[in-house]
């Protein structure tokens, strides 16, 4: 059984919403609201949603980037939950981020090899290391040495991700987190990002954590998919099974909307109608409810439907699954 | 002029001042666009797609700017001008009328003090003479047609009360509003969810079923394309490498770099296996390219590409720019 | 054949040459004062009061004789020195100020702005003339209360900039990498932030001229029989009938100083302001572009 690398249960994240001067009530905003997940050594995990579903808070909050509201996170086994930074410093090294605009998650003011040998600095590495390991990362991501003496704005995107993913590398980590990092590329960088990400994995047993919204990008790449609407899971498993079998009408629905891979396809398009809620809608019952064309009413938008696992290893959170089951 | 085209582009070629130099943005483009299509116009980024759309309504900075070829437009009363001679005034008159554009960002193109019944009310005031009633009347109807219900109330609400996909409903009526041939719309569904651009999608197609809108699409998702285009122009560095119907696009792209694009995209079914990608990277507008652009990165570069390779018409809207299938047509055509 | 692009955005506009000129004339001449002036600034002849721009005293001579060129020259060393010190001061409390309040956000921010508050509450000039007035009148009491007085500026202006900053991603890459609160704030803020505060800077060294002339004018700068250019507007004021040069000379040469700075202030931002760089005019376009095209 591989190690846990990376373990969040009932994580919660609730940013409170003043509303005027009058009113007394407090709305609050349910940015990730009851998340539970765990990444396996090797794996890569992928998390899919529209804007707005809270996929960024969700990262933010596991890098400990932001306060958690609510539920634990463990790395490798050890609680990280709500650390201050000096009790964080010694899990940095082993988590690491990519970000979705790599022009600006360089500082413009510094060189590459500048931003480089000031990690090494921090972490205590003597100049010689540095400079053997900035050698050996631009070589892994298959760039030249030179690009280390730029400065972000005479790169272009591609390589820019690039120095990225080996920066996250640098001091080795098990665990990297891409959030919607390959999203701001052309088609043909994304292709040499992703492919460059799948020879990580096979070559050093990288573990990772795969944002996106792009739904063929997270088949291509992940090996379990996790869905979510509103700050929720609703779906969740090994991605095969899951594009094989969609269970939950919010992935059904999401998955139809794809775009057409070739003109001469038939569109199943399924509609949503309804008014959508937002993640400042509070109360019991399905966040799903009003678009749903399952919903029943008395069940749907009133008890909150807790995530099953129906099938071994795929987990849904639906009232209405097993009787549409059978009424297949 | 063919008779079934509204907007005929001819050797376009968009030169621009900037601080680093000059940028060569668009080198030599030719793009018919036919009457009730829906055109679209692929590239990766810096290619000069939205470059050469914005030409079509003159939207460079005059002083930076210099163009050179011509942009033909046939009007709604028939007559045929050159978009790029023609005087201020009369480019005003186009603008909105017989061509409109809408961009990615919504939300930045509404502006936020006035209700959306207003900023459209705004429009048709400007554009045409009707009187107060029939504008309102007008609006209205516009909303309805774009989906935006109920219309009267809604049309009461300011740009902040709707989300990203229902402002960029709210931008296809204002460009709607005043009749025009042709709508460009540029990256139009790029930031929106897949749900919500498949609704967008699904709108303008409606549109050219309904009233014969033309439309020019824009954009770097092969998956819009396959979705409503009718047919497509690949660029790439200042040019258009190909023009074909869509399922020919797909089915059988001529050109190297349209098949290593089409190649270079995930699938669903294929997971795991390494995507095909193309070597090198595009190069810099701001020298003049000899030969053909794509070739240091081509893998069946020959001798020849160090020559411009012209348009070879398959048929007539079907073309590519490349030497590749020169000598086996040459055989064909002998034996 | 390939076509040299030149860089088209230049560094050296003609505003921005002309005032780098007349500032470094004035900053030098004023460091060697006493090689260029051509008389000691305390030299009584009282036998020559009041002359005329002559040879001998180009701009004439004041009311005890004294060459009034050589005490503009002497005068303008104490002025520049001074307003340079007042910055400095207000920009080593106001930046990390700001920086820290921009940060954190919070308590932090509320209370440093809140002390701010009520500094800007009172003019400037009356907050600097109450601290003199309450420590003792010299140069040194006026350079701290101005010092002081100008922190909000600066500070706010880091306050803003900060805030814009730590939302970009190279920051909480920066974070997500473990790099200390310090280090984040000072090795990657500051120096994104430095070039808005450096136009800022230069900008405040002109008022400061102006305010340290105010306080010199009232008597609560410069004592005798060191003067400024304040100093001496006020010793020129008894005698504005007699010889109005004795006012003119320092209070142009105040003007001129503030003007060229401001000058060099705008010319620096419209440097870093990518967009507002002088481009070759339309005509110049087409002659280059026509070399391109005819390729």
């Amino acid at each position: 059984m591989a190690e846990n690398i990376l373990r969040v249960e009932h994580l919660k994240k609730y940013f409170p919403i003043r509303r005027g001067l009058l009113t007394k009530e407090q709305k609050v905003l349910k940015a990730v609201n009851d998340v539970s997940l765990t990444i396996h050594q090797g794996e890569i995990f992928g998390v899919v949603g529209e804007s707005g579903c809270g996929k960024s808070t969700l990262a933010r909050c596991i890098m400990s980037l932001t306060e958690v509201t609510d539920g634990q996170i463990y790395f490798q086994e050890k609680k990280i939950t709500n650390l201050n930074n000096k009790e964080l410093k010694p899990f940095r090294q082993n988590m690491q981020m990519v970000f979705q605009n790599p022009f600006s998650s360089f500082n413009p003011t510094m060189s590459i090899r500048q931003t480089f040998y000031e990690i090494g600095k921090v972490y205590g590495l003597n100049a010689a290391d540095i400079k053997a390991r900035c050698k050996e990362l631009v070589g892994q991501v298959r760039l030249s040495e030179e690009v280390l003496t730029r400065r972000p704005e005479e790169l272009s995107g591609g390589q820019l991700q690039r120095l990225a993913i080996a920066r996250a590398m640098f001091l080795n980590p098990t665990f990297i987190l891409m959030d919607e990092a390959v999203s701001a590329l052309d088609v043909s960088v994304q292709a040499q990002i992703l492919n460059l990400i799948m020879d990580l994995r096979d070559s050093l047993g990288l573990t990772m954590l795969f944002i996106s919204h792009d739904l063929t990008v997270v088949e291509h790449v992940c090996d379990t998919v996790l869905v979510m609407y509103l700050g929720s899971v609703v779906e969740m498993a090994p991605t095969k099974e899951l594009f094989d079998n969609l269970l939950h009408p919010y992935s059904q629905a999401l998955i139809s909307a794809k775009p057409k891979e070739h003109p001469s396809e038939e569109a199943n398009r399924i509609v949503l109608e309804g008014e959508a809620k937002t993640s400042l809608d509070s109360g019991e019952g399905c966040l799903f409810a009003p678009r749903c064309r399952y919903c029943q009413t008395g069940l749907c938008d009133c008890v909150t439907p807790q995530l099953r696992e129906l099938t071994p290893e795929h987990f849904v959170a639906c009232h209405r699954y097993n009787e549409r089951e059978e009424q297949k | 002029m063919n008779s079934d085209s509204i907007i005929s582009i001819e050797n376009l070629t968009v030169n621009l001042m900037t601080t680093r130099g000059i940028v060569c943005a668009v080198r030599g483009v030719d793009l018919e666009i036919r009457k009730g299509e829906i055109h679209g116009l692929v590239g990766e980024s810096g290619c000069g797609k939205t470059m050469t759309a914005k030409s079509i309504l003159r939207l460079h900075e005059e002083n930076r700017t210099l163009y050179g070829g011509r942009i033909m437009l046939k009007k709604s009363d028939g007559a045929e001008v050159n978009i790029l001679d023609i005087k201020k005034k009369e480019l005003q008159s186009i603008r909105g009328r017989e061509v409109a554009m809408i961009f990615q960002d919504p939300m930045a193109s509404l502006n936020p003090l006035l209700t959306i019944g207003d900023q459209i009310g705004e429009m048709l005031k400007a554009h045409t003479e009707l009187s107060s009633e029939k504008i309102g009347a007008k609006t209205l109807a516009l909303l309805d047609m774009v989906g935006i219900k109920p219309a009267e109330e809604r049309s009461r609400q300011y740009p902040f009360e709707f989300s990203g996909g229902m402002a960029q409903r709210i931008m296809i009526a204002m460009a709607l509003s005043c009749d025009p041939q042709l709508l460009i719309a540029d990256e139009a569904t790029t930031a929106l969810d897949v749900t919500t651009q498949a609704q967008i999608l699904d709108l303008m197609k409606d549109l050219q079923r309904r009233i014969g809108m033309s439309i020019l699409l824009i954009t770097h998702n092969f998956g819009v394309v396959a979705e409503i285009c009718d047919r497509t122009s690949v660029m790439y560095a200042g040019k258009i490498v190909e023009t074909s119907s869509v399922q020919e696009l797909f089915d059988a792209p001529h050109h190297p770099y349209t098949k290593a694009l089409i190649n270079s995209i995930p699938r669903s079914g294929r997971s795991g296996e390494r995507l095909v990608t193309i070597p090198g990277a595009p190069p810099s507008l701001l020298q003049p390219i000899k030969g053909c652009a794509f070739a240091p990165r081509c893998q069946y570069a020959m001798e020849k590409c160090c020559q411009e390779p012209k348009m070879r018409m398959v048929k007539r809207g079907h073309g590519y720019a490349c030497y590749l299938n020169d000598d086996r047509e040459e055989a064909e055509h002998d034996g | 054949m390939k076509m040299k692009q030149k860089n088209l955005g230049h560094f050296f506009t003609v505003s921005m040459v002309i005032s780098l000129i007349l500032l470094t004339v004035i900053i030098l001449a004023s460091v060697f004062a006493a090689y260029v002036a051509p008389y000691e600034q305390a030299a009584i002849d009282m036998s020559k009061t009041f002359q005329a721009p002559s040879a001998a005293h180009w701009l004439g001579t004041d009311n005890v004789g004294r060459d009034i060129l050589s005490r503009l020259i002497y005068g303008a060393r104490v002025t520049l020195l001074s307003a340079l010190v007042v910055v400095v001061i207000s920009v080593i409390i106001g930046v990390p100020l700001g920086l820290i309040s921009g940060y954190y956000g919070g308590k932090v921010d509320n209370i440093i702005m809140r002390v701010e508050d009520v500094i800007l509450a009172f003019p400037a000039l009356l907050l600097a003339f109450l601290f003199v007035a309450s420590f003792g009148k010299s140069i040194t009491n006026a350079i701290v209360a101005l010092g002081i007085v100008y922190v909000p500026m600066i500070s706010r202006l880091t306050r803003s900039l900060t805030l814009t900053e730590r939302n970009k991603a190279y920051v909480e890459a920066a974070q997500s990498i473990g790099f200390s609160d310090t280090r984040i704030l000072f090795r990657h803020i500051l120096p994104n932030c430095v070039s808005t505060i450096i136009t800022q800077m230069t900008l405040d060294i002109g008022y400061a001229i102006l305010d340290l002339a105010a306080l010199s004018f009232l008597g609560m700068g410069v004592q005798p029989p060191i003067s400024d250019w304040g100093a001496m507007l006020e010793e020129g004021r008894a005698f504005i009938q007699i010889s109005p040069l004795l006012c003119l000379a320092p209070g142009i040469s105040i003007i001129v100083t503030v003007v060229l700075l401001n000058m060099l202030s705008d010319n620096i931002q419209m440097y870093l302001d990518q967009s507002q760089r002088k481009l070759p005019s339309f005509k110049k376009l087409r002659k280059m572009a026509g070399g391109l095209i005819e390729q």
